[in-house]
């Protein structure tokens, strides 16, 4: 019972979550556009491993100017990511400052608060600007405004030009955290190095040939001899956001054989458990199926009776299982909405048929040896039973 | 045709030469020989024999439980010996009623829902089933226990409960095995009573009993011993009042 239970609440939980990321994953798709195009330093060795684009360096500016050249992309821009000290006055705060350029409000589109934007002269100039996320003004600044203020970070004065209006979470990441400087500043005055760690676009027409473009133009721009075109050559991974969704989709589809490995166990277990119940209760009532056939049961209505018994007991055992299994799933959501924007709490009402169907079909499935067990009793020998 | 139905006149049952024996392993055990018995319509007969003599595989064969070996039985005039387990389990629903020498009641149901268990099998509908239980549970004076719980009951009560059970849906014929077995001398004397009642009402009763004084209250008693009939003391008075002389 026990087992039917577990296996009818993972059953629930299992479709509550995939509900709630395939909610989530489809709320960023909304969010980002089916025309991003990602492009990360690569080895170009598919064996080994992921790409890591804090550790190759093959990406730089002029890879940025020789993709704006293209027609086929309406924004393009670099960033470069790095984890710092931040303050102001006696505030101070660890947090993630990123190098974008102008472009990048293009490609992520982002209200402000207060102030402006980078533009095209900050970053040529190397000016020592920032615009800050809403959580980090606060954090240093209270409820001061702090355009025209003064922040330090690292070693060095930044003037804050902007505040971004309220974000949320993007890839799991806490936008209002973060800090923007120009991407040139970044490179030489934060990290001193002159590579970027990825470059994000948005492509005008079809995504797979702006993939093409991108690989074709940086090719040529890292010299690379690569006339079939084999992406495992190259130094750089070109991504757009479907095969990001489908990276995900695969992350989502462990996670259901995981826990449809658990509900397939539960349920194995459960109905064995059932098995038992009903053997044990085959024979402690062996005198009444005696009877029973006496007063002209036949043999199938007996098996139907026995049937009918171990179904009920599966099938209760899956309405708790339906239960606790909301009650989880509900209990998940919530906590995944406090974490993750666009998690919401999702109950599966599939999923609450589905686990009674799979209950019943465990309770049939199990049931039938006892209650054929209980149908071939002999009459005459179940009433002398003692 | 006439002449047929005056001179061989249709028994509610007819045994012709059955015979019953177990096989186990290499060894034939049996059990009954060319057994051969008339009951009519409105009989009460009372099956007396030792453990051991055959009487209760008679009762089974009699009662669709079990299939003898070979010979003929007429049930109502239609052979009924070579029938199917469905077949059989269709007989003992329409046309037998049992009254077991345990009562075999449900004990956590109440009378009433004992009493219709029968008919849920016969498909009878729900409202007339309930009609049909009080009506035969008035037959055998219990009509104040309807909702009392199988096991609440005394022994004399159950097997009263037991005999409305055998009586509902108007079987053809009602068998006994040992009803007097469980209880003690008074209210086995009340049961054998309400047997005589229910019989002068019109049903037809075949009992199985070892003791002489219980079989008396039949009309007509038929002694099996070793597998044989032995004797059939059609003649006898039937026994009215107590067992202590």
């Amino acid at each position: 019972m026990l087992g039917v239970v577990i296996g009818i609440a993972s059953v629930i939980v299992m479709l509550s979550i995939g509900k709630s990321a395939e909610g989530l994953i489809l709320s960023e798709i909304a969010d980002l556009g089916s025309d991003l195009v990602f492009v990360e330093p690569s080895a170009g060795d598919p064996t080994s491993g992921p790409p890591d684009p804090f550790i190759e360096q093959t990406l730089t500016n002029d890879d940025i100017a020789a993709l704006r050249k293209s027609d086929f992309f309406s924004a393009v821009s670099g960033n470069i990511t790095t984890s710092v000290a931040v303050s102001h006055n006696e505030e101070s705060t660890f947090t993630q400052v990123v190098g974008v350029d102008e472009q990048y409000t293009s490609i992520f589109p982002t209200d402000m608060k207060s102030g402006r934007f980078f533009d095209q002269s900050d970053i040529e100039e190397h000016s020592r600007v920032t615009v800050l996320g809403l959580q980090a003004a606060k954090d240093l600044f209270g409820d001061q405004d702090p355009v025209n203020m003064k922040i330090k970070i690292k070693d060095t004065t930044f003037k804050v030009i902007g505040v971004f209006d309220e974000q949320g979470t993007r890839f799991f990441q806490n936008l209002d955290d973060q800090i923007a400087v120009p991407v040139t500043v970044a490179q030489r005055d934060l990290l001193g190095v002159n590579y970027i760690n990825y470059i994000t676009m948005r492509a005008k027409g079809d995504v797979e040939n702006a993939k093409d473009e991108v690989r074709w133009i940086l090719r040529d721009e890292h010299n690379i001899d690569n006339p079939q075109a084999e992406v495992d050559a190259d130094d750089f991974f070109v991504s757009s956001q479907s095969d990001a969704v489908e990276i995900i989709g695969v992350v989502g589809s462990v996670l259901t054989i995981l826990l449809s490995s658990i509900a397939a166990i539960s349920l194995v277990v459960g109905g064995i458990g059932i098995m038992n119940i009903m053997l044990v209760s085959v024979t402690e009532r062996t005198r009444e199926i005696g009877l029973r056939k006496a007063l002209g049961a036949t043999r199938r209505e007996i098996l139907k009776q026995f049937l009918v018994e171990a179904v009920f007991l599966t099938f209760a055992g899956g309405i708790i299982g339906v239960l606790g299994g909301t009650f989880v799933s509900v209990i998940i959501g919530f906590v995944g909405s406090q974490f993750l924007d666009g998690w919401g709490i999702h109950v599966p009402i599939f999923g609450i048929f589905a686990g009674l169907i799979v209950a019943s079909v465990v309770g049939v499935a199990f049931g039938v040896y006892p209650a054929s067990r209980a149908s071939k009793l002999d009459p005459i020998e179940a009433l002398r039973y003692e | 045709m006439f002449f047929y139905i005056v001179l061989f006149p249709m028994s509610l049952i007819n045994l012709q030469n059955i015979n019953k024996s177990y096989v186990s392993g290499e060894i034939e055990t049996p059990v009954l020989h060319d057994v051969s018995l008339r009951i009519e319509q409105g009989e009460f007969v009372a099956i007396m024999g030792p453990s051991g003599s055959g009487k209760s595989t008679l009762m089974h064969i009699l009662g669709f439980l079990d299939t003898a070996t070979s010979g003929k039985f007429l049930f109502e005039g239609q052979d009924v010996s070579g029938l199917s387990d469905n077949e059989l389990a269709y007989m003992r629903r329409t046309k037998v009623g049992f009254v077991f020498q345990s009562f075999n009641l449900l004990a956590r149901a109440s009378v009433l829902e004992n009493v219709v268990l029968p008919m849920i099998y016969e498909d009878v509908d729900s409202e007339k089933r309930e009609r049909e239980a009080r009506r035969v549970l008035e037959e055998v004076g219990l009509s104040h226990r309807l909702k009392n719980l199988s096991n609440q009951l005394s022994g004399g009560e159950r097997q009263r409960v037991a005999i409305a059970r055998a009586l509902v849906g108007n079987p053809s014929i009602i068998y006994a095995d040992e009803p007097t077995g469980n209880l003690d001398t008074k209210s086995g004397e009340e049961i054998l009573k309400l047997f005589q009642k229910i019989n002068k009402e019109g049903n037809t009763i075949v009992m199985i009993t070892h003791e002489r004084e219980a079989a008396e209250f039949a009309r007509r008693i038929v002694s099996i011993r070793d597998g044989n009939i032995i004797d059939e003391s059609v003649g006898h008075v039937q026994r009215i009042g107590s067992f202590k002389k």
